[in-house]
């Protein structure tokens, strides 16, 4: 992706990422985590601020950093370096409250064009309870990111 | 060609990934239980697409 992004840091497994945020509020330490759920393949996006006081970690505040351009690329960069290690994962994300979904939202349409070269992003609508080809403007509740070429989900209409 | 490498790394669509110590001690942590918790309760309840669920069988019929 041609956007900014923080230089991050990994560990061999590539499900943990830390990155540094410089902003407005000074530099926050982000951390960014893969964890795979109860269903096969499908893996967890964790994302949020270490607190350096309390040394735990934050995933329902939106920081206001004055930097979230950059924050949400080096995030969505972390896909691409997290997929390149297990090439059939899929990607499950969704904000801890509405305000961090439409962070994640915010950052998929910032991004789709790139990430839809070699992704294929899915959405999930609480109205019909379906899963759908990412739209730009439309609110979902969470989302999936797989690779293209292990993905086969390929139909307009999804249902479970 | 220095500048050239700086265009082509700002280009790139992964970052240089630095393999740091101390991250290693978080390998079998879960930082974030409770978002791990509300995706599993999320998928039981809506379920994911149809295709993932035929893979899924295909896969396991290839094990056979």
């Amino acid at each position: 992706m041609n956007q900014p992004k923080y230089l991050y840091k990994s560990e061999p497994l590539c499900k943990h990422f830390e990155f540094i945020s410089e902003g407005v509020k000074g530099k926050i330490r982000k951390m960014v985590e893969y964890t795979e759920t109860d269903a096969e393949g499908i893996y967890n996006l964790g994302f949020g601020d270490y607190d350096e006081k309390t040394k735990t970690i934050d995933d329902i505040n939106v920081t206001n950093n004055g930097d979230s351009q950059k924050v949400l690329a080096t995030v969505a960069s972390t896909i691409y370096s997290f997929i390149k290690k297990y090439p059939n994962a899929t990607i499950f994300a969704t904000g801890s409250t509405k305000a961090r979904t439409r962070l994640y939202r915010m950052g998929i349409s910032n991004n789709l064009e790139e990430i839809t070269k070699d992704f294929e992003v899915l959405g999930f609508q609480t109205d019909n309870e379906e899963w759908e080809n990412f739209v730009i403007g439309k609110e979902y509740a969470a989302f999936l990111i797989t690779k293209k070429q292990n993905n086969e989900i390929r139909q307009d209409t999804r249902t479970k | 060609m220095k500048s050239d490498k700086i265009q082509e790394l700002n280009k790139s669509k992964t970052p240089i990934v630095a393999f740091d110590k101390e991250l290693e001690k978080l390998q079998n942590v879960v930082l974030f239980p409770e978002k791990l918790e509300m995706a599993n309760q999320f998928i039981k309840k809506y379920g994911l697409p149809k295709e993932y669920y035929e893979q899924i069988a295909r896969q396991k019929e290839e094990k056979k």
